[in-house]
């Protein structure tokens, strides 16, 4: 299941940033991620062949399943067609800790995603315990062991009773 | 050698019971058996009928849409289906009290009456079952339960106990039998061939021989212990059923009891009709006697009082609270729309039988009859109050549902289906009576012998 | 791997819609459905909402090819989660069309309810959305006999309709009411089989249950397995729904997106009796500085029986 959403969004990724490559051909944006004094940074630029724009509005946003998650506010381009943001570094990732990041700007429309190996890579999701809310394969230990002995000894009993009669059925046959 | 010798020793004890009052007996127990008059036959093709009407309502039910025939809706769910499996199961548990618990407590009455208890349990039972699989919405899955059953559900547990107990009621039905199978091939005449075979074939070749005596003796012992605690098991499991949701209602420690207790008295009350019934149909007055209405009265008495006291923790502890949880379910029973039949149960089946059998007068045959009757009723409906009103009152308001999402009435469907399971399990009864003895010839023989006058004789 | 074909071949549909380039195309085996003229809003990858046609959507549950095993299992490495922001209710009732439309199923029955609720007599009366809150201490799950609904690793209690026996147990144990009964209605068997081949706005695949089973919310997974947002989050007009991943932390109505745990802290999120213990998986924000002021409905919807 994974590996089919990891391609899904590998294709969409392509589909999404071709489409935009299309329609914005003179707006370019990088994105660059850097670490200084153990603050990640992301830096965002944004040019427009070749030349940086100015006073831009830049948005940061890591991908989530069903929707962009934004990274702190929209940060406007400087004289250099550069915007900064501070990363956070507590946003939960897979299991390896990959985030797709994704910047945009509005006017003229463009965008570029880049991944990068910031977030917190999640646990392995336990399989399910044994419960009493479990599947039939997961039932207690406990209550295995005490509905099989409860069954075992009563229908012990009971089948003990039957061939104690079933024997004596004719005298002579039990000698 | 020596069973020889306790076979001589048998044979003279036989002696202080004349071999013409025996013979006698065998003849009184044996007429119903021997010769079905017109009634007794009307009697049967009428039950059939109820039955056919009943698998034609369920075939009704299974074609077409189940809202359509059907009253249930969401909210009420379970219906007088689920009641009525209630209701069987707590009848099947007379078979505990009048026939286990009274013989373990040697109270020597039990005797003509613990055959016609256990025949009715077994029959109880079975349409226990009937009802819960015309509740069903497929039944076709119905062997899911086996393949697919889980340990850790209530349902499963009902089916195992339900399935035990009824292996152990038949076996315990039949064991006692076995001399009497013989009794009816050596005492039976112009009967059909095949029936003559069955006896023959059922009656494990008995010969009575001392060494059998002991065995079937040990047996009975065994099987009479082990059926107290099943009986407590299937209806306290059922009590499960309820109690282990989280509806307010039913989240209740004292659900197992209540039920049990609850199945005590209806067992009583379905005993004296049982014994009535039978007294006059089938000319048994000698051996089910007005001593054995005296004594089922104060059970009566006695089992009206203990189902009081787990009705008074049930439901009047929770309402001195009043707590916000149980306030529209116990309102509802106190005085609102419910408050008729809840107020009619309390008084006819509870305090009516806990008080009127005091008296002497009530205790002869006919008025205990009636009283009986009324609480027989009265507890049908006891386990309609349980389940339906129950399911009316979720924790989450019922809003926006139309009319009948709101307001369960049993269908015309449901209440057909529920006169034949009570039509099969007098089917039942009947039949079985029709083909063995309904009173155990050589139990009650041997408290006789014993010197036990209370078996029959009023005291 | 066929499995995998399937989806990705939908998915690749998909991508060919929103303008596929050479790379794309190349891959794509041919877009052989033909167009039904009937429109249906999706959400893309970048989290917006485009209309599609219909056709470009077909996944029924046959066809999806997910087997017993995986939708017993869920979907890998999610968690499933959901807030309920309740002073945005208004109860225009739109999530419970939507979800019906989505579903192939006809009032009265509701996956979704909306619910006037009033905690104390002071108190001013709200709208409460309500479905099934795929519990983690499940009391549903806990009493099937037949393991026909279970607990899944992806947080969703799911129902398997063809194993289901109808003995409406989990009904009686679900404090929520959130389940409902096929019991056949007329009308609703008419409109299944009509319906049958059709695809409704916001599709889920899993349709109403089979005659004689349980059925409820599924919280959509199917469209989550395609990073499509739930039809009742879709479908409420003020974005009362918000539907994620708790292991994302991050909860979206579409179009706003928020991290899970900050907008429970911050705004005091609650669980439907919590006293209950059956730690619900939808979490609720109190109604407070409303959106709206509370007006009483004038109509009833499920009059019809």
């Amino acid at each position: 299941m994974k590996s089919i959403i990891i391609k899904c969004l590998a294709v969409l990724f392509l589909v999404a940033t071709s489409f935009g490559r299309l329609f914005s051909q003179e707006t370019k944006m990088t994105l660059n991620f850097t670490v200084e004094d153990s603050v990640k940074k992301c830096n965002v630029s944004v040019t427009a062949n070749d030349t940086a724009v100015k006073e831009v509005e830049v948005k940061l946003y890591v991908k989530r399943l069903y929707s962009l998650l934004p990274i702190g506010k929209a940060a406007v381009t400087d004289e250099t067609g550069n915007a900064t943001f501070d990363f956070p570094n507590d946003i939960p990732a897979d299991l390896n800790g990959k985030l797709l990041v994704i910047a945009k700007v509005e006017d003229p429309a463009a965008e570029v995603s880049k991944e990068v190996n910031w977030g917190v890579p999640r646990a392995e999701i336990a399989p399910l315990e044994r419960s009493l809310a479990a599947s039939r394969e997961k039932a207690p230990y406990y209550l295995m062991i005490v509905s099989n002995l409860i069954i075992i000894g009563i229908w012990g009993t009971l089948l003990f009773v039957v061939w104690e009669v079933y024997r004596k059925r004719k005298p002579n046959y039990s000698k | 050698m020596s069973s020889k010798n306790i076979e001589l020793n048998q044979k003279t004890t036989y002696e202080t019971f004349t071999q013409e009052e025996y013979m006698e007996m065998k003849e009184e127990l044996l007429r119903p058996v021997q010769k079905i008059g017109t009634i007794g036959k009307l009697w049967i093709v009428f039950l059939v009928l109820v039955c056919c009407a009943g698998v034609y309502a369920y075939y009704v039910q299974e074609t077409r849409s189940k809202y359509v025939t059907v009253s249930l809706r969401d909210y009420t769910m379970w219906g007088v289906y689920i009641s009525n499996f209630v209701f069987f199961v707590a009848l099947s548990l007379i078979g505990v009290l009048m026939s286990a618990v009274l013989k373990l407590t040697h109270f020597e009455w039990y005797r003509p009456l613990s055959r016609i208890a256990e025949v009715i349990a077994v029959a109880a039972i079975m349409l226990a079952g009937v009802s819960i699989v015309a509740a069903m919405g497929r039944p076709d899955r119905l062997y899911y339960l086996v393949i697919h059953g889980r340990i850790q559900s209530p349902i499963i547990w009902d089916i195992i106990v339900i399935l035990t107990y009824i292996s152990t009621s038949l076996v315990l039905l039949f064991i006692p039998l076995i001399p009497s199978l013989a009794t009816c091939q050596n005492h039976l005449h112009n009967k059909p061939k095949w029936q003559m075979k069955m006896y023959k074939m059922l009656s494990f070749g008995w010969e009575g021989t001392p060494e059998q005596w002991k065995i079937l003796k040990r047996c009975i012992k065994i099987l009479t212990v082990m059926v107290i605690p099943l009986g407590i098991s299937i209806h306290t499991v059922t009590a499960w059923l309820f109690a282990t949701t989280l509806r307010a209602e039913w989240d209740s420690t004292n659900f197992g009891v209540y039920f049990v207790s609850g199945a005590f008295l209806l067992g009583v009350a379905a005993m004296i009709l049982a014994v009535a019934i039978f007294r006059k149909a089938y000319n048994l007055e000698k051996y089910l006697t007005p001593m054995h209405f005296d004594k089922l009265g104060r059970a009566l008495v006695l089992m009206s009082l203990i189902y009081i006291y787990f009705n008074v923790n049930e439901y009047l502890v929770p309402a001195y609270k009043m707590s916000g949880l149980h306030k529209n379910h116990l309102l509802d029973l106190f005085v609102g729309g419910d408050a008729p039949l809840y107020w009619s149960v309390v008084f006819m089946g509870m305090i009516m039988p806990a008080t009127l059998p005091l008296i002497p007068a009530m205790r002869k045959p006919l008025p205990l009859t009636i009283i009986a009757s009324v609480v027989f009723i009265a507890a049908w409906f006891k386990r309609y109050l349980i389940v339906i009103p129950g399911l009316s009152h979720p924790y989450l308001p019922i809003q926006d549902v139309p009319a009948s999402w709101k307001h369960y009435s049993p269908s015309l469907v449901e209440m057909t289906i529920v006169a034949a399971t009570f039509a099969a399990m007098m089917l039942i009864v009947t039949l079985f009576s029709r083909f063995f003895p309904i009173i155990s010839v050589w139990e009650v023989a041997e408290g006789k012998l014993e010197g036990k006058d209370e078996i029959i004789n009023y005291k | 791997m066929e499995k995998e074909d399937k989806s990705r071949r939908k998915f690749l549909q998909f991508g060919l819609l929103a303008g596929a380039t050479g790379l794309a195309t190349a891959i794509l085996p041919g877009c052989q459905s033909t167009e039904t003229g009937k429109k249906v809003k999706v959400l893309t990858a970048d989290g917006k909402l485009v209309e599609v046609d219909s056709s470009h959507l077909d996944h029924h549950a046959a066809k999806d090819g997910f087997s017993k095993g995986e939708i017993r299992k869920g979907i890998e490495g999610r968690k499933f989660i959901r807030v309920i922001d309740l002073a945005r209710c208004a109860n225009e009732r739109k999530c419970v069309e939507g979800c019906q439309k989505a579903h192939k199923i006809l009032p009265p029955t509701e996956y979704i309810k909306v619910k006037k609720m009033q905690d104390s007599d002071l108190g001013s009366p709200y709208w409460f959305p309500t479905m099934c809150y795929h519990c983690d201490n499940p009391p549903c799950t806990k009493v099937c006999p037949v393991d026909a609904t279970f607990k899944r690793e992806d947080g969703v209690v799911a129902i398997d309709s063809d194993r289901c026996i109808g003995c409406k147990f989990c009904m009686a144990a679900c404090p929520y009411s959130a389940r409902t009964f096929n019991f056949g209605r007329p009308e609703q068997t008419k409109f299944t089989e009509a319906n049958k081949d059709s695809i409704p706005e916001n599709n889920c695949t899993i349709g109403y249950g089979a005659e004689g089973t349980v059925s409820k919310c599924d919280f959509c997974t199917n469209r989550s397995a395609e990073g499509l947002l739930p039809a009742c989050v879709l479908s409420c007009p003020n974005g009362a729904i918000f539907h994620g991943d708790e292991l994302e932390d991050v909860v979206t109505n579409g179009e706003e997106t928020f991290r899970l745990k900050e907008l429970i802290r911050n705004r005091a999120g609650y669980r439907q009796f919590e006293e209950l213990g059956t730690k619900p998986r939808v979490y609720y924000l109190p109604p407070v500085k409303r959106q709206f002021p509370f007006e009483e409905a004038t109509e009833a919807h499920n009059t019809i029986e």
